[in-house]
This record gives structure tokens, C-alpha cells and sequence, in this order.
């Protein structure tokens, strides 16, 4: 049997090859200091390691933190609500008014309420995939097999039994799915949120090399973000292979 | 063993209120094999959900060994009809759920679990997932989870009609060498005319909605080895299929 892993890292040096081929392309072609080739971002990478490391990693620890504040307070209101049509009935319209508001909207009155360190920021990306973790898990819940739920409840299956071993695991892939999406918002607010409020993080690195017209230095934070949402896709995978092995 | 006295159920559907039971009376003997037969949407899937305490009558009374009961009962298994296994749980871990929902040390938890596998002919298969089972191995492994819980009486919805007509023909067999070897009630219900007289030693036909009993007819025979070659068999399946025919309700019925 081959190695499944050697495809994947295949699969990302090829993407990368092919990424900063077409990017070094459109840079020649451009000739904008605003664009530097990979040529001249690579090196800033080493250059300013001391920096991006400690940035990248801040990055990577609020976006992890909210994550799992989310889904943790998310994940099991999905389960309940999309379990419970009256609960269902309540809820729903209250979601649907809240959800579609771009929770980015709240960043003064975070900033007000708990000051410009880690705390603002990881608030606000949690509330972000708090509502999609909440409303994909709810429909997941919901399409959980009737014939599944009775089968179990005839072997003398409890409410929580039922939870426990058929509408959460059910409701597993579909969880990964939304973490999957939500991430992609998550990393654009994480930028926003600190490019905005306070010196720390990818979303700052980026905006001072920006205001000081560093461009290789910027697309050097450009990469590590990147960087960042392999890291998240990768943890995902990760623990779906562990958490939902049937698939 | 299993007792209806005039139940009534309706249930709230999509064009209004249905009455699926309108006063269905029956009573199975302990050991006996009872199939309960009729067309499509005549309520004999809802009189097995009531009869596994997962439904609760409207009116009339459902009682096992004497005493009425409202929620599903310790000894009662059921097998519906596209089986309802956790796809997410192993062969193995599919088999023991029973058990370890009651709590059962995990010692003879694990040994009455490979103990029913071995019985249904699924040992081979305790690590697969349902996913990678053939439809015959999934309905061994239904089997195998209701019948992990000792049994007295076994409740079946259409438990064969997903399969095709060689590997029915097996299961009913391995039906009835494990109603036999394991000594419980079983009331079966379905749609065919072959499978209600292979295995039911009494038949009794549902007529249309709202759902009420239209006849009964014993078949003492059943079970009984090659039955179904036999031209006992053949008048039975033709008796049954008059009987459908004569009440109107052949639609539906194989």
C-alpha cells in the first residue's frame, strides 16, 4: 500500500509551486512595488522569523481558543434545538435575525467592554462560529433517521442515550463542515480585529509592514496567514479521521 | 404474551388528521409466530410501534403478560424496516448497544455480543462498519442487536423487504431456526403473501384504513421443514391471496 500521506505533501508542494509561479507571473507583469515577486518575499520570511513566529503564533492561538468556544457552546444548542421542534419554533426566528448580522459590527463595543488584548478578538470570532456551528449542527440533528432514534429507543435507550450514541455522532461530519467554513471567516476577522486594535498578530505585522511600505515584508505576513489556514484545515482533517473513522 | 384490546391511533399528516388504528383487537400466544398482513398505509407499522411502547394508544389498551405498559419494555426487541443500525459503531459495538445501554459489565457484555454474532453468522464481520455489510449481513446484524437482549418477543417490520428474493428465502430459514432454537413470541409484518405463510402459524389480514382486522386464518403448519415446497404451502398462499382479494385490499400486497 503507498503511503497516504506522500499524495498530500505532494499535492502542497505542487500547489505551492504552481501558486508562486503565477504569482511571480502576475508580479513581472504588473511591475507594481505593491506586488513583489516571491523572490523577494521569500527571503523577508527568514529576515523577520523572530517576529512572524511570535505573531503567528498569537494568530493561531486566538483563532484555536474561539474555535473551540464556539463549538463548544454551540454544538450542543444545535443538538438540543434541532432535536426539539418546539424549542425549534422559539429559537428559530431569533437565530435567523442575529445570524445574518456580520458579527464584525460588534468590535467597538468589544473593544469598550474588554480592551484591545486577546480577549475583544477571540470573543468575536467565537460569536462568528458560534452561529454557524449552532445552525448546521441544529439541521444535522434534525435529519437524524427516524428508524435509527426507535431502534435504539426499543433497546431501552434513555433521551441522553439517544444523544449519546445516535444524534451527536450523526451530527459529527456535518460539525466539521461548518468548522470547515466558518474557519475562512474566522481568519478574515482575526485580520480585521487586529490590524484594527493592538500591535500583536498576523492582522498587525500585515498592516504596519503596509503602513510602512515594506510590500515584501507585508506579503511575508500574507504567507504566514496562509500558512495559518493550512494549519486549521490540516487540524480538522486530523480529527475527523479520529472522531468519525466510519466515513 | 401480547395482548390489543380495541386500540385506537390517528396521527396528524400532511393532508390532515389519519386514523391509522380503528379499534384493533388481536392476541398472540406466547411462543407463537403471528404475522400481521395487508396493504400499504392500513396501520400495521403504527400497531407494531405501539405494540414496542414507542407510541402510546388513543384509546383501547396494549398489554404483554396481563399488564399495560407506555414506554418500551426490557425483553421486547424490534427490527424496522431499513434497520436503523449506527453506521458511526462497528458490527460489534451495532450488537452490544442493547447490552451496553442496560449497563452490562463489559465481560459478558462482550461474550453474550459474540455469542448472537456467531448465531447470526456475522462473527467474521465484528470490526466492519454497517457501510461496508451486504443488505443480507445488515439484517443479520438487526437481528443480531434485538436479539443480544434475551428476548421473549420479537417485533419485525417488513424485516425482509429490502432484499431480493434468494437471500429472503435464507433469512426467512435463519428467522425461524432462531425463533425456534430461542423460544420468543414473534409478530411479523409485511406485505408478501409467500413470506406471511412461510412464517406465520396464524395470519391476520388488515383491511384498509382506517385500520381494523378483516380476517384470520391459522396456518399451523409453519415453520414446519420444507414447507414451502410443499402443496400445502401453495393452497395456503392461494387461500391468503383470496382472502385479500375478497376484502378489497389487494393493492399493495405481493
Amino acid at each position: 500500500m503507498i503511503n497516504p500521506r506522500f499524495p498530500k505533501l505532494l499535492g502542497y508542494a505542487l500547489a505551492l509551486f504552481g501558486i508562486l509561479v503565477c504569482w511571480h507571473l502576475l508580479a513581472l507583469a504588473l511591475g507594481s512595488p505593491a506586488l513583489p515577486t516571491p523572490l523577494e518575499t521569500v527571503p523577508m520570511l527568514a529576515r523577520y522569523a523572530g517576529q512572524l513566529g511570535p505573531d503567528f503564533l498569537i494568530s493561531l492561538y486566538r483563532v484555536v481558543v474561539a474555535l473551540l468556544i464556539g463549538t463548544v457552546l454551540a454544538m450542543p444548542l444545535g443538538l438540543i434545538i434541532g432535536r426539539s421542534p418546539r424549542l425549534d419554533a422559539v429559537l428559530g426566528p431569533v437565530l435567523y435575525i442575529l445570524y445574518p448580522i456580520p458579527k464584525i459590527v460588534f468590535l467597538p463595543i468589544l473593544l469598550v467592554l474588554l480592551g484591545i488584548a486577546d480577549a475583544p478578538k477571540i470573543v468575536l470570532i467565537a460569536l462568528t462560529i458560534f452561529f454557524q456551528v449552532l445552525i448546521t449542527v441544529r439541521d444535522a440533528a434534525k435529519e437524524v433517521p427516524l428508524a435509527s432514534v426507535l431502534s435504539v429507543r426499543s433497546l431501552g435507550a434513555s433521551r441522553l442515550d439517544v444523544f449519546r450514541h445516535v444524534v451527536i455522532p450523526a451530527s459529527l461530519p456535518e460539525l466539521f463542515t461548518a468548522l470547515r467554513i466558518s474557519s475562512g471567516t474566522a481568519v478574515a476577522i482575526l485580520f480585521f480585529a487586529e490590524a484594527i486594535a493592538g500591535s500583536t498578530g498576523l492582522g498587525a505585522f500585515i498592516v504596519d509592514s503596509w503602513a510602512l511600505l515594506d510590500y515584501p515584508r507585508m506579503f511575508a505576513g500574507i504567507i504566514a496567514m496562509a500558512f495559518l489556514g493550512v494549519v486549521l484545515y490540516e487540524l480538522f482533517d486530523i480529527l475527523e479521521r479520529r472522531l468519525a473513522r466510519w466515513r | 404474551m401480547l395482548t390489543f384490546v380495541n386500540v385506537k391511533k390517528h396521527y396528524q399528516g400532511k393532508a390532515g388528521e389519519v386514523q391509522a388504528l380503528d379499534g384493533l383487537s388481536f392476541a398472540m400466544e406466547r411462543e407463537e409466530s403471528l404475522v400481521l398482513i395487508g396493504p400499504s398505509g392500513c396501520g400495521k407499522s403504527t400497531a407494531l410501534l405501539l405494540a414496542a411502547g414507542l407510541l402510546e394508544a388513543d384509546e383501547g389498551s396494549i398489554l404483554i403478560e396481563g399488564r399495560q405498559y407506555t414506554a418500551p419494555r426490557l425483553g421486547t426487541g424490534l427490527i424496522l424496516q431499513d434497520y436503523g443500525l449506527l453506521p458511526w459503531k462497528t458490527v460489534f459495538e451495532n450488537a452490544a448497544l442493547g447490552l451496553r445501554i442496560r449497563k452490562l459489565p463489559r465481560a459478558p457484555r462482550e461474550e453474550q455480543t459474540r455469542e448472537i454474532l456467531e448465531q447470526v453468522g456475522l462473527a467474521d464481520f465484528a470490526s466492519n462498519y454497517p457501510g461496508e455489510l451486504s443488505g443480507g449481513m445488515r439484517q443479520r446484524l438487526a437481528l443480531a442487536r434485538a436479539l443480544a437482549l434475551d428476548v421473549d418477543l420479537l417485533l419485525m417490520d417488513e424485516p425482509l423487504s429490502a432484499l431480493d428474493l434468494e437471500l429472503r428465502e435464507t433469512l426467512q430459514d435463519l428467522l425461524l431456526t432462531l425463533w425456534r432454537s430461542r423460544g420468543y413470541s414473534q409478530l411479523i409484518v409485511t406485505h408478501s403473501i409467500d413470506e406471511a405463510v412461510y412464517l406465520g402459524q396464524r395470519i391476520l389480514v388488515m383491511g384498509p384504513r382506517p385500520g381494523t382486522l378483516v380476517a384470520e386464518l391459522l396456518n399451523p403448519l409453519a415453520g414446519s421443514s420444507g414447507y414451502r415446497s410443499s402443496s400445502e404451502f401453495f393452497a395456503k398462499a392461494t387461500q391468503l391471496r383470496t382472502l385479500l382479494l375478497d376484502t378489497g385490499d389487494s393493492d399493495g400486497v405481493q
